[in-house]
């Protein structure tokens, strides 16, 4: 049993177990650290728009049916995108970002590329068969829902670079507190993807 | 994404608009003034584009409607002009915006037809260019999405027409070269043939009436279109491969085991017609279920009848009847000529395993019509054993035949239709 330490309300132990969750109750980010629940502040409000697919519903992904199961939102220079964690049966997660049709299922790389990050548009990142930048730009965490495999907090800023491979894989990096971590994954064509609703 | 639906006034004209379209449009070209305003900063003045005159569509923006089962909202018009070899080609495309599905485009044909074209995250192996299309002996061929898309046409157009918002930054004489292909019931088209532009793969499919008429407007379709080509039977690839495949079982079963005389069962040799009539004696195996008599006579201008009577191992007579042969030749102003055999067969059933008794004899012969003459001087008989009749088999076998060559035809015709408004020519 785990109680939110902001509302006192219990907190299903699926959230409580993670590594970071928001409580359903007051929306207060909730980390655990010694076995207590810790709150790191407010999850941002989470207005109202046309998604994809929300936090609950099923989705399929790479043969295999995925929940979301934490759904954070980024502000960027023209607008915003969702992430969601989404974890098959077995609990093995993964990203889905969505922003206007354009929808990435992408995974933490446990072997990254070892060059600096590129700071231009169209330079070549030098992993694998190669990817070029396609995409750089800043983006600022502006609410959370859920729960996530890491800590995330409301107006964290990250410094992300997107680059693509021939072959329409995408590399991602993302940078926070001087930190780089790289995801690799693939596009998802909106009108194909199965989706069983909550 | 963004939520917002913006509106300004234009900073030339001072024209009140609504800005449609997401978080990702670039640009927007006022409707009143034409001047191109840059939507990622505050709508500044980008360029001014005057004397453009808008063409005639259905559409503008704002509208909206539905595409498989998604809203789109149309955003912006654009207008192409492609010229080659003294004639021009004139569409317009509408830039759509979903808040969930993105951005896509609805082209609205000369002919009619109205197509939806939205981004592909797919892309092939291998690329194409148009200098690869020039240097290719036969029509080019792209794999992508698991299908093999056929080249159809080198598009090389310019804008000569903006209206309203955009994710891009179209500029008024811009160029763009494309290459489609197309595939079962949609069409793809590749850009980007340098190391400096991005590779971008769109598919094209013909809306259907209902996501026509969600938009308000009633199709009328007046013209041909590669993607209003009757669609490919549905049952073509299991029909054609089951004829296919049928047919050559039929065929090698046929040559494997329904070809030639069968096993030989009884034979007299070649024997003077004075030795006959002959009996043969035979048994059948119990695989076998026909039996096929063979005569030869050195007959030559004239006609000979055998009798033939089959008996069983109880004297019964199971079967009796008779076979004529006859040949005929000459020569006369055309060359030789012939006419006839001296060769005949009968194939008759049996039961098996079984003993049978075959009695053969030349009851008539003549020359001609009405000579009675003895034409033929040699015989000879045999008997040989069959599982079955190739007649049946090779029937079967043709029917499957013409199933299989229908269905290519049906197809061939049909991809002909598709590919009828190509600028593929074998020349090239």
């Amino acid at each position: 049993m785990a109680n939110c330490p902001n509302c006192g309300d219990h907190v299903a132990e699926a959230l409580a177990a993670a590594p970071m969750a928001v409580c359903p109750s007051c929306d207060t980010t909730l980390y655990r650290l010694d076995g207590r629940l810790l709150s790191a502040g407010t999850a941002g409000e989470m207005h109202d728009a046309p998604l994809l697919f929300g936090l609950g519903d099923r989705i399929r992904v790479a043969g295999r049916w995925h929940e979301a199961v934490g759904h954070a939102r980024f502000a960027y220079s023209t607008g915003w995108w969702d992430e969601f964690w989404v974890e098959d049966a077995e609990g093995d997660g993964r990203w889905v970002s969505i922003d206007e049709g354009d929808v990435v299922s992408q995974k933490p790389l446990e072997t990254p590329p070892v060059a600096r990050v590129p700071r231009r548009v169209g330079a070549i990142v030098s992993f694998g068969e190669g990817y070029r930048v396609t995409e750089i730009d800043e983006g600022r965490c502006i609410a959370l829902r859920g729960r996530f495999p890491e800590r995330l907090a409301v107006g964290d800023t990250y410094d992300y670079v997107n680059c693509m491979a021939s072959n329409g894989e995408l590399l991602s990096g993302e940078t926070h507190a001087g930190e780089t971590e790289w995801f690799l994954g693939q596009w998802l064509d909106p009108f194909e993807l199965e989706i069983e609703r909550a | 994404m963004t939520t917002e639906v913006r509106a300004i006034n234009c900073p030339a004209c001072g024209a009140g608009q609504t800005i449609h379209g997401g978080g990702r449009v670039q640009t927007h070209v006022c409707p009143y003034c034409g001047s191109a305003l840059d939507a990622l900063d505050d709508f500044r003045v980008l360029a001014r584009y005057t004397d453009m005159i808008r063409p005639q569509t259905p559409l503008k923006p704002g509208d909206t409607g539905t595409i498989r089962g998604v809203a789109f909202t149309v955003i912006g018009l654009i207008r192409w002009v492609e010229s080659y070899g003294g004639k021009q080609w004139r569409w317009v495309d509408h830039q759509v915006f979903s808040p969930t599905h993105g951005y896509g485009w609805i082209t609205v044909e000369d002919s009619g037809h109205w197509s939806f074209t939205r981004k592909l995250r797919v892309y092939p192996r291998q690329w194409l260019t148009p200098d690869m299309v020039e240097r290719a002996d036969d029509r080019p061929h792209l794999w992508i999405g698991g299908e093999r898309m056929t080249y159809y046409e080198t598009s090389d157009a310019r804008i000569d027409y903006l209206e309203g918002a955009f994710n891009w930054v179209p500029r008024l004489g811009d160029r763009a070269t494309s290459i489609t292909l197309v595939g079962q019931g949609r069409m793809v088209t590749i850009s980007g043939f340098d190391d400096d532009t991005e590779r971008e793969v769109e598919e094209t499919r013909l809306l259907t009436r209902e996501e026509q008429e969600s938009f308000g407007v009633a199709p009328q379709p007046h013209g041909p279109h590669p993607l209003a080509v009757r669609p490919r039977w549905r049952h073509h690839g299991f029909v054609t491969a089951v004829a296919a495949g049928f047919f050559l079982l039929t065929a090698l079963f046929g040559l494997a085991f329904g070809n030639g005389d069968g096993t030989p069962l009884a034979g007299t040799g070649r024997i003077p017609v004075s030795d006959l009539p002959v009996e043969l004696e035979f048994e059948t195996a119990p695989s076998i279920r026909l039996v096929k008599l063979q005569l030869y006579t050195d007959v030559s201008n004239g006609w000979a009848w055998f009798d033939m009577e089959l008996e069983d191992e109880a004297g019964e007579a199971v079967l009796s009847g008779g076979r004529e042969i006859s040949y005929y030749s000459g020569r006369d102003s055309d060359g030789r000529w012939t006419e006839g055999s001296q060769r005949g067969s009968v194939v008759f059933p049996v039961d098996s395993p079984e003993r049978y008794t075959l009695s053969v004899e030349m009851s008539e012969y003549g020359s001609g019509q009405a000579s009675d003459q003895l034409t033929s001087s040699v015989v000879d008989i045999r008997v040989g054993g069959l599982r079955f009749s190739w007649r049946p088999l090779a029937g079967t076998a043709g029917v499957f035949l013409l199933i299989f060559l229908a269905t290519q035809a049906a197809e061939f015709l049909r991809r002909g239709q598709i590919m009828a408004g190509s600028d593929w020519t074998e020349e090239d």
